[in-house]
């Protein structure tokens, strides 16, 4: 666990967090920008508002002095408002001279004269929000302004309001959303414990019940996974606690007939001895290499997808030529009735099981046996078949088992049929007792499925 | 002594009744518990084995089974569980089951003849090794017998005829048997065996030494001390 990678709590946390703060920021955004909407509506209605209260001041004023309305320097204290500090306004005659000037408004023209309506104007004592009216039949012109700055710094101060307690909030967030992950998590967190916890041989189901559904998956694919470690590790001891006890006899016996030439009075006697305990020694190899085999075929693993296509009567045939070395071959009548066909399966597996089905066979038979292969709808079907004694359904039953010799003791180890198993079981198929031959003896089908390629022509 | 030998695997079956014989046993070898009940369960009394020499693993059912229903049946007969299993839990449950003694294979062809000479000891309620008969002293272990302090030169037949009436002082053996004690199934008998054996015996123990009754059988004379 040393290698963590990246952490589903930390970036959960600070996605929360970073979406949280990303969202606070963008409705400060917007605040700022409709409360300065707000603001530049408001105010541009209290400009206008201003602009006619001048207007009317101006008209009075200028009544007083027809005459000389270039020179009058008019008090425009009658002109009040709630916004007047920030306000300021210009009146320029039909000549454009600023003929009225509010105090604290700028010198230059806020507004080209003539101009009417609302204006921004950029002025070297800063931005004007600027509206301007036309009066007297155009003679007289009234620019009433306002700093940019008043309105924005309006907006921003509202704005700020919103911000400002949420950068403390923010980090009263990141750790609420750690909190919140920590215990939405808790079930992951637990899992993995429970998992890692475990002792080395421990393969019982890991507990289901309280795991989110988002996580039953992967319990059960846990489950899955441990089921086939478990099937995997109780087959290993099965073999070995098999493997020990089927060695050990014939080891014993090899020993005893070690003892028994030892002890031996006479030549023959010790000759005999020594003539079985060299039978002794073959048996026990042929033990061990079945073991061996059948150990390979259970650490090998089949990609099915993958299997290259083998001859299916070329296999049946070399099976069969295998048996002819045996002495008991000459009694017994072989037929071999395999189509010429590809399969896909695997060509070193394959051939195994074969061999061990046709020894079988031939150890049984009483008079004849065959060797038969079908093709059907891609399913494949290779049937051994002899005319020996057979097998009971009791014997049956255990006649796949591992180191399960039957009744009759031909010999073997009982290893020949649980390899045959297996191998169709690396296949995906299966195997089967079938019907013998002349209504007795014994069948054994194995049938491997979506293995079947085409009939050679 | 006559034993019957319960071993499924054909090996070391015979590489037992073999090594059993080289001790002088009448071996009768089965390879199943079907077999071995007709020959010893289902034979009851009249079942003449000594002793049982028994594997658990057999193809048709559990050893273990067998001895439990022949001790159901009161059937007596010592049995010597010879197994692979070798489990503490499976030896109590053999000796529990009714067994004498248990070994694990691989058996020791010698200790398995001990054990056996134990057992036939503890039958016979004598813990000492040796059989004493008047001046006779037979010697089980290393198969030697001495008459006073001097060396008796004996065949294994012969000796098997001894250990026979040495085994049961004072009782008479019919022909019959001595031909079961001396001999296993597939063994071939000359009608005459035992007479020859009995012949040489007193030859080299002395005339008086072996008493026959006649029409029932013969019994050692000093085993009527």
């Amino acid at each position: 666990m040393k290698h963590r990678g990246w952490s589903l709590r930390a970036r959960l946390t600070w996605l929360l967090v970073g979406a949280a703060v990303a969202a606070w920021i963008a409705s400060s955004v917007w605040l700022y920008r409709s409360s300065l909407e707000q603001t530049n509506r408001l105010f541009d209605a209290a400009l206008v508002e201003a602009a006619h209260a001048v207007l009317a001041v101006v008209a009075r004023e200028l009544s007083h002095h027809p005459e000389d309305e270039d020179e009058a320097e008019i008090e425009l204290e009658a002109v009040d408002h709630a916004h007047s500090e920030s306000i300021f306004y210009q009146v320029r005659s039909s000549r454009g001279e600023i003929v009225f000037r509010s105090p604290g408004a700028p010198r230059e023209p806020l507004a080209a004269a003539g101009s009417a309506g609302f204006a921004d104007a950029r002025l070297p004592g800063g931005e004007y929000r600027v509206y301007s009216l036309q009066a007297r039949g155009e003679r007289t012109t009234i620019h009433v302004a306002q700093p940019v700055r008043v309105r924005t710094q309006l907006a921003q101060s509202a704005a700020l309001r919103l911000l400002l307690p949420g950068l403390v909030l923010a980090a009263a967030l990141a750790i609420g959303a750690w909190l919140i992950v920590r215990r939405v998590t808790a079930p992951v967190i637990d899992f993995a414990g429970a998992i890692d916890a475990r002792a080395p041989g421990d393969s019982t189901p890991v507990r289901l019940d309280g795991l989110p559904a988002e996580l039953r998956p992967v319990g059960l694919a846990v489950n899955r996974l441990f089921a086939r470690v478990d099937d995997a590790l109780r087959h290993e001891r099965t073999l070995t606690a098999d493997a020990a006890h089927e060695l050990r006899t014939p080891l014993a016996a090899l020993r005893a007939q070690a003892q028994v030439a030892l002890r031996a009075r006479d030549e023959g006697e010790r000759g005999e001895a020594l003539q079985a305990l060299i039978g002794g020694v073959d048996r026990a190899t042929r033990l061990v290499e079945t073991v061996l085999a059948l150990a390979r075929l259970d650490a090998r693993s089949l990609d099915r997808a993958a299997l290259p296509a083998v001859s299916l009567d070329r296999i049946a045939a070399e099976a069969v030529g295998a048996l002819k070395a045996s002495p008991r071959a000459q009694a017994i009548r072989i037929e071999l009735v395999v189509p010429a066909a590809l399969v896909r399966a695997d060509p070193e597996s394959l051939p195994i099981a074969l061999r061990n089905l046709c020894e079988n066979a031939l150890r049984h038979a009483a008079s004849r046996m065959r060797v038969e292969a079908s093709t059907d709808g891609g399913e494949v079907t290779i049937a051994v078949r002899d005319d020996g004694p057979g097998m009971t359904a009791e014997q049956q039953a255990r006649g796949f088992d591992r180191f399960y010799r039957g009744a009759t003791d031909g010999g073997g180890a009982g290893l020949g049929l649980a390899l045959v198993k297996r191998v169709a079981e690396m296949h995906g198929g299966h195997v089967r007792f079938a019907a013998g031959l002349d209504g007795r003896g014994l069948g054994v089908e194995l049938v491997l499925p979506g293995t079947a390629v085409e009939h050679k022509a | 002594m006559r034993l019957l030998l319960v071993e499924d695997d054909a090996m070391l079956g015979a590489a037992l009744r073999t090594g059993l014989r080289q001790d002088g046993h009448a071996v009768d070898w089965v390879r199943s518990a079907g077999e071995a009940d007709t020959a010893w369960i289902a034979a009851g009394k009249k079942a003449a084995y000594d002793a049982v020499v028994l594997d658990l693993g057999l193809p048709d059912g559990s050893g273990l089974d067998l001895l439990k229903r022949a001790r159901q049946r009161r059937v007596a007969t010592p049995v010597l569980i010879a197994t692979a299993r070798d489990r503490v839990a499976d030896r109590i449950a053999g000796l529990d089951a009714g067994a004498d003694d248990y070994m694990v294979k691989p058996v020791d062809l010698d200790e398995l003849a001990a054990r056996l000479r134990a057992i036939e000891r503890r039958v016979a309620g004598r813990s000492e090794p040796a059989i004493v008969i008047g001046d006779i002293a037979i010697e089980p272990a290393t198969r030697s017998v001495t008459q006073g302090d001097q060396p008796v030169d004996l065949t294994a037949r012969e000796l098997a005829v001894l250990l026979a009436l040495a085994r049961r002082p004072g009782a008479t053996l019919s022909r019959e048997q001595l031909v079961e004690a001396l001999y296993g199934w597939e063994e071939s008998i000359e009608s005459n065996a035992i007479d020859v054996h009995i012949h040489h015996l007193r030859r080299k123990l002395g005339a008086d030494f072996i008493e026959t009754q006649r029409g029932l059988g013969w019994r050692l004379a000093g085993g009527r001390r």
